[in-house]
């Protein structure tokens, strides 16, 4: 079953130099489960794919469909309504609202998602990525791979269908990044969500059902 | 997906505010707001109570609350209107007389028969024998009895035990009256007095037909109960009276309660404008971090009304505590100067009213609404994006409209603190002007640091030049901080020196009326064998304005009822050859010394409420003859110097050959304590009336005024401690980022922290030259155009304002920035990516 559907996106940005094309004939899909990875280098325009795909931002031209919702109908609010109740993200820099603990970071999606119960299913989840002992803990107060154990906590917490991760790696030492990425693919694998990961690392792309080649804004 | 509840919000904002607020920028926030939350109710609340109290002894001049006088006797009317307003009344009639002692020797008095219940407000002091020591009168002289000026005993040799004949009875005198309350108006028609009960008027059989009496109501009450007989008395519309009330009394006093309100709420304006600058500030960090928080959050759903009600909810929060917290010192710090100050008061300070904490509340919403609303607004349009992308700009709110939201909260509230809102936009037009200005020298300066080669200086003046939005907002908030706070002691010193030099030690004390003309010269000789320096006799002449060009007084041409008053009456003239040093010609020309034409110079607050013009005829009517003269100047008068003073001067031509006697005001030393009796003595004629006692209450209210201000300085002080502060917060988030790069590049830290503090001195310097000259400037404005006070430039004060700004702007500069020099790099670069 589809859930996310991309068709002829294309993004232009104005800039001092005239309009700046980024994204060009983009055509993908996403069936329920299934992981893609887009690879490629930097400035290719893997994370502006990712931003229009989650719905963080719209297409100039083109037509996303995600979980049968057209998001480039839909407007910012609109779009915020589909990610609270079906989407989780990870990103590079973690994002952890600094003035929030762990727990009540994780408690965040479920209490703008107004689900009840949100401090147990949050410290549950932290339990899971191996965080009970730091639920009061605040951001600063912990290493980047514990920061982007509670951004998986996060994700994860709502049961989304579809993950969108951007570089989880990206600011951490290796053996960190192996062990926070293993960790992703095993809570994807316990919740069946779909998942879209954008990196530069050929090696974790590779642990995904596909691989898709970004060059200069095109799907090659 | 179900909405977000209020609940859910709320939980979400404060448990996020309460880690937040120990982040510096929410604590400048946090205090700024508290601290401008304090001056308000402070003042508020400080100021509420001297002004009733001052209100209260002001109303001691007055011997009551407010005064109906009328030149027939009090009708029933009136009585009843007093009694349902539940007001206390005393009955007063005055008329001139002839008292005769026991040789038959006579002399003019004027009488004055009062109710048991006068005085209402203030007291009536006596003295057993002339010049002894005074006591307060515990009731009114009993029946038969009277209570004498002294002047009455140096005239017919007098004492205390003695009868005179008063109509047609014998009085005992028991007393010299040394002070009565409400003796102060209308000093050069006074005989010296003698007190009776109003019991013996009949008796007296003094008051027949066509006698010159003047009855005056007295009425004391609460305030609402005043102003409720005010309306009803001029709903009376009955010519024959007169209302007075406290505010209308007296001239010095009346303008020193006005200045005391101003100057008080200009203190506690400065403190709040000071507050708002650091709020401004710290809110711009905020929302830049808000920007952020709001971008996450609406990564995982959250609608923009929840985003913004979240904001919203943080900041009513700490408005709230701020609000909470800042009325209770308010309300403690005004208990405590009401206490330092209690024995300047007669009686004790009325409590205060509720009034002020609305104004404190009131504030700290307006301050937050005015400064934060427009960033918080914009917290939604961040591109949600960034979330992936923080290299894309935060949308930050358009300073215009930050700006003018900010100046209009401001202006609200500084019109309502000072009561005036003139005084409210010069402030803030000084605000504007200021920055405006320091935009500009901004401007020039990073212009100029292309070019300056010093390697010393260069890193420092590179620095200023990469940041120029941050570096001229910068300076133009130390500048406004420093601004305020020498405009402050510029007015705070300034302007009380002006008010101080306007009743100067040497200020006069005694009036002397009656003077004959023939007596002008030996008067002269006899007060400069005194030690008496150099006292002006100047003529006085009796006259009514009869008409204003063709218009004639009565068929209207006033533009208010107190003018239509002024003119009903004979009032008095002078005529002088020289213009007056103590008086300024503010408009046309003084007249040549030898001018044979009958010209006018005319008082110019009284031109504009009679409307008269430069140019226009006056006629008047002197001893039945008629004078007329057209109006050659207008002057400007200090009424508050006590020196005496006309409201029309005429040229010798015109009122020299008219009758007329001569006064003249002086300082008599505190140890002539035989003034009176000798020029009694030897001028029998002559009247010596002693004012002393009404300049000390002057005084003393004025200096009641001082230290109110210096109290409400020191919030200001503080104030302006937190602007600097927030202004260097403001770009210390750069700074780490700058720093760490540097220091990653191999630059040792004595080197950053020599080139930081050096930029420190230059914004220092820069702001602390500015902020000082203009404060001059402003200081000059307010003086001379609003208080109408003369303001003289303070060089010291121009210089240390500089010096403080310089050490000021380094030291809070480099200790708030010590961190940025402490923190590792690497640290500080993965928390920028």
């Amino acid at each position: 079953m589809t859930i996310l559907q991309a068709t002829d996106l294309r993004k232009e940005v104005s800039s001092a130099d005239g309009t700046l094309t980024i994204l060009k004939d983009i055509n993908l899909s996403l069936n329920a489960g299934e992981a893609v990875a887009v690879i490629g280098p930097s400035g290719s325009g893997k994370s502006t794919l990712l931003a229009l795909l989650a719905g963080l931002d719209s297409p100039t031209s083109g037509e996303i469909h995600l979980l049968d919702q057209p998001l480039h109908q839909l407007d910012e609010d609109g779009r915020a309504a589909i990610r609270a109740a079906q989407v989780g993200f990870v990103f590079q820099s973690f994002q952890l609202l600094p003035g929030l603990t762990a727990l009540e970071n994780v408690m965040l999606p479920l209490e703008l998602s107004a689900i009840s119960d949100a401090k147990a299913l949050a410290t549950q989840q932290l339990d899971q990525v191996g965080l009970a002992a730091r639920q009061k803990h605040l951001p600063s107060q912990l290493s980047g791979g514990e920061q982007q154990r509670v951004a998986l906590a996060r994700a994860f917490v709502t049961n989304p269908r579809v993950l969108f991760a951007d570089e989880p790696t990206g600011n951490l030492d290796r053996a960190t990044g192996d062990a926070v990425v293993e960790l992703m693919f095993t809570m994807r694998a316990e919740n069946g969500c779909a998942l879209v990961l954008v990196t530069h690392d050929q090696r974790l792309a590779e642990q995904c059902d596909r691989v898709l080649n970004m060059h200069e804004g095109q799907l090659q | 997906m179900s909405e977000v509840t209020l609940t859910t919000s709320v939980g979400l904002a404060l448990r996020q505010l309460k880690r937040e607020i120990r982040l510096p920028e929410y604590l400048v926030l946090f205090f700024a707001l508290v601290l401008s939350v304090a001056a308000v109710t402070s003042v508020g609340f400080f100021a509420n109570r001297v002004e009733r109290a001052m209100a209260a002894q002001a109303a001691t001049l007055l011997a009551a609350d407010a005064v109906v006088s009328s030149p027939q006797q009090i009708t029933s009317d009136l009585r009843d209107l007093a009694s349902t307003a539940n007001l206390a009344t005393a009955d007063v009639t005055e008329f001139p007389s002839v008292v005769l002692n026991d040789e038959g020797e006579t002399a003019l008095v004027s009488v004055k028969a009062v109710g048991p219940e006068y005085p209402l407000r203030g007291e009536i002091r006596l003295t057993d024998e002339l010049y002894a020591q005074d006591f307060a009168a515990t009731s009114i002289p009993a029946g038969n009895e009277v209570w004498i000026d002294p002047r009455v005993a140096g005239n017919l040799s007098i004492e205390v035990g003695d009868t005179l004949a008063l109509g047609e009875l014998q009085v005992k005198v028991t007393a010299f009256i040394a002070f009565e309350p409400d003796r102060s108006g209308d000093v050069f028609q006074m005989a010296p007095r003698v007190m009776m009960p109003a019991a013996d008027l009949a008796a007296s059989g003094l008051l027949g037909e066509g006698s010159r009496a003047r009855y005056r109501f007295l009425v004391a009450g609460t305030e609402t109960d005043i102003d409720r007989f005010e309306q009803q008395v001029e709903s009376l519309d009955d010519a024959n009276l007169r209302y007075q009330n406290v505010e209308q009394g007296r001239p010095a006093v009346q303008s020193a309660l006005v200045n005391v309100r101003k100057f008080l709420g200009l203190a506690a304006a400065v403190a709040v404008l000071l507050s708002g600058a650091a709020v401004a500030l710290a809110a711009r960090q905020i929302a830049e971090r808000d920007m952020d928080t709001s971008a996450v959050m609406r990564a995982f759903g959250a609608q923009s009304g929840t985003v913004i009600q979240m904001v919203l909810i943080r900041l009513a929060a700490i408005a709230l505590i701020a609000a909470l917290i800042g009325s209770m010192i308010g309300y403690l710090a005004q208990f405590v100067l009401s206490g330092l100050l209690a024995k300047w008061f007669v009686t004790e300070l009325p409590a205060p009213s509720l009034l002020p904490l609305v104004g404190g509340i009131a504030s700290a919403v307006l301050a937050l609404a005015g400064f934060c609303f427009p960033a918080i607004t914009r917290a939604v349009d961040t591109p949600v994006v960034r979330v992936l992308r923080r290299d894309l700009p935060v949308v930050r709110p358009s300073v215009k409209l930050v700006l003018f939201s900010g100046l209009v909260a401001m202006l609200l509230l500084l019109t309502w603190l000072t009561r005036d809102i003139t005084l409210g936009a010069y402030l803030i037009a000084g605000t504007l002007v200021v920055t405006g200005l320091l935009w500009g020298i901004s401007r020039l300066l990073i212009a100029l640091a292309n070019r300056v080669q010093s390697p010393m200086w260069r890193r420092a003046l590179e620095a200023i030049r990469r940041r120029p939005n941050s570096v001229s907002l910068q300076v133009a908030a130390y500048s406004v901080g420093l601004l305020a706070l020498l405009l402050l002691a510029i007015v705070r010193s300034d302007v009380l020196n002006a008010w101080q030099t306007q009743i100067p030690e040497d200020a006069p004390n005694f009036f002397m009326v009656n003077v004959q003309p023939q007596e002008v010269e030996a008067v002269s000789q006899f007060l400069e064998g005194r030690g008496i320096s150099e006292p002006t006799l100047y003529p006085m002449i009796r006259g009514r304005l009869q008409s204003i060009n063709d218009r004639t007084i009565g068929e209207g041409g006033f533009t208010n009822e107190q003018a239509r008053r002024m003119t009903e009456r004979d009032f008095n003239l002078s005529y002088l050859a020289q213009p007056r040093e103590d008086n300024e010609v503010v408009a046309g020309e003084w007249w040549p010394a030898d001018t044979d034409q009958p010209l006018f110079s005319v008082e110019e607050e009284f031109a504009e409420e009679t409307g008269i013009a430069l140019g226009d005829t006056l006629h008047f009517k002197v001893a039945d003859k008629d004078v007329s003269g057209v109006v050659s100047n207008l002057r400007k008068v200090e009424w508050e110097s006590f020196a005496v003073n006309f409201f029309v001067v005429g040229t010798p031509v015109a009122l020299a050959d008219k009758p007329s006697s001569f006064v003249a005001s002086l300082h008599v030393p505190d140890n002539q304590n035989d003034f009176v009796r000798e020029v009694v003595k030897q001028f029998p004629g002559v009247t010596v009336l002693e004012i002393g006692s009404m300049i000390e209450r002057v005084t003393g209210i004025l200096e009641r005024a001082a230290l109110a201000v210096q109290y409400v300085f020191v919030f200001t002080l503080v104030a302006g401690v937190l602007v600097l502060i927030a202004a260097v917060l403001a770009s210390r988030r750069e700074r780490f980022h700058e720093t760490a790069i540097l220091r990653t590049l191999g630059a040792s830290r004595a080197y950053l922290a020599r080139s930081m503090s050096r930029e420190f001195l230059m914004i220092g310097l820069l702001a602390g030259l500015m902020a000082s000259s203009i404060a001059a400037l402003l200081a000059w404005g307010v003086v001379e155009q609003v208080m109408s006070l003369e303001y003289r430039f303070n060089v010291a004060l121009w210089i240390t304002g500089v010096l403080a700004g310089v050490a000021g702007i380094w030291i809070a500069g480099v200790l708030v920035s010590r961190p940025v020099l402490r923190q590792s790099p690497v640290s500080v670069i993965r928390s920028q990516m």
